[in-house]
């Protein structure tokens, strides 16, 4: 069996993935698959709930004046956005969770590659939007005080 | 005399998956840990911010609507405070491994990205049998 790799060294004191760190990813990648699913649900769940209650809301304020009702749209399209991104983000951390957990069982490095591209666009996708969210809440907070 | 089997002797190489973590991989981590630890910060920034409305009475949320309420508030920011603490555990390991080539810590990192994903199913779960509660209270 061949231990070293291309530049002489030995396999061993390379970064290997060990059985203990393998099992635990294995264990991430079960609960990442729930969550993603549980996202997708919830979202889904969230926005028959928001299209439901949407004419009520709008019956609620009576005839709008075009201002508000920009505002209404410029407020709708962005849950829309955030909402969407959620989604997106789910999909892809399923994406992760579906091709780590191949990766392992057929010892497959390219897939396990792959896998982890997908956890990092999962992240980049919740940074921007925690990010954001963020931003917006200081601007609240200044706002209202 | 009975000869006893012997066990077989077990090489380092089968205490190891054949996955490693090569150049490719290891530049997925780093940008991995780098978004995970943005995503963490804000996270608890903006946690910190909703306790300080929720104290101080501009909650968005409207805190203080009954028990269910004032518990929902708790489980969203307390819930939300040991999910990111995580992922901070996460991103802080995971960057110190890749950046000494140091397999133990990509891997103790990889625990702290199950407690992560745990501990957010943990809370959804909670969740989402807290909003059916406060449903079926509502409609009551």
């Amino acid at each position: 069996m061949d231990t070293t790799n291309e530049l002489g060294q030995p396999e061993l004191l390379e970064m290997h993935l060990d059985y203990d760190g393998g099992n635990t990813l294995l264990e991430a990648v079960r609960w990442s698959k729930f969550l993603a699913i549980a996202g997708i649900a919830g979202i889904g769940l969230l926005l028959i709930a928001v299209i439901v209650y949407i004419p009520f809301a709008l019956e609620g304020y009576g005839q709008l004046t075009p201002e508000s009702a920009n505002v209404i749209a410029i407020l709708l399209i962005t849950v829309a956005f955030y909402l969407a991104a959620l989604v997106a983000a789910a999909i892809i951390l399923l994406r992760f969770s579906r091709l780590t957990k191949r990766a392992m069982d057929r010892q497959d490095q390219l897939m396990f590659n792959r896998g982890l591209k997908s956890l990092k666009v999962t992240f980049i996708i919740l940074g921007l939007l925690s990010s954001l969210s963020l931003a917006g809440l200081i601007f609240g907070l200044i706002y209202s005080t | 005399m009975e000869s006893q089997e012997q066990p077989e002797p077990v090489s380092d190489l089968d205490n190891f998956f054949r996955i490693n973590f090569d150049g490719v991989s290891r530049e997925q981590l780093k940008q991995i840990a780098v978004w995970a630890k943005i995503c963490s910060i804000a996270g608890m920034l903006g946690y910190v911010i909703q306790l300080y409305q929720w104290l101080f009475g501009h909650s968005r949320f409207g805190g203080g609507r009954g028990v269910l309420g004032v518990l929902l508030y708790l489980v969203i920011i307390g819930g939300g405070g040991v999910v990111n603490y995580f992922l901070f555990r996460f991103a802080v390991a995971v960057s110190r491994g890749v950046a000494n080539t140091d397999a133990l810590h990509v891997n103790s990192g990889f625990n702290s990205l199950r407690l992560y994903f745990r501990a957010a199913g943990m809370l959804v779960i909670g969740l989402f049998i807290l909003v059916v509660l406060e449903i079926i209270g509502a409609l009551l």
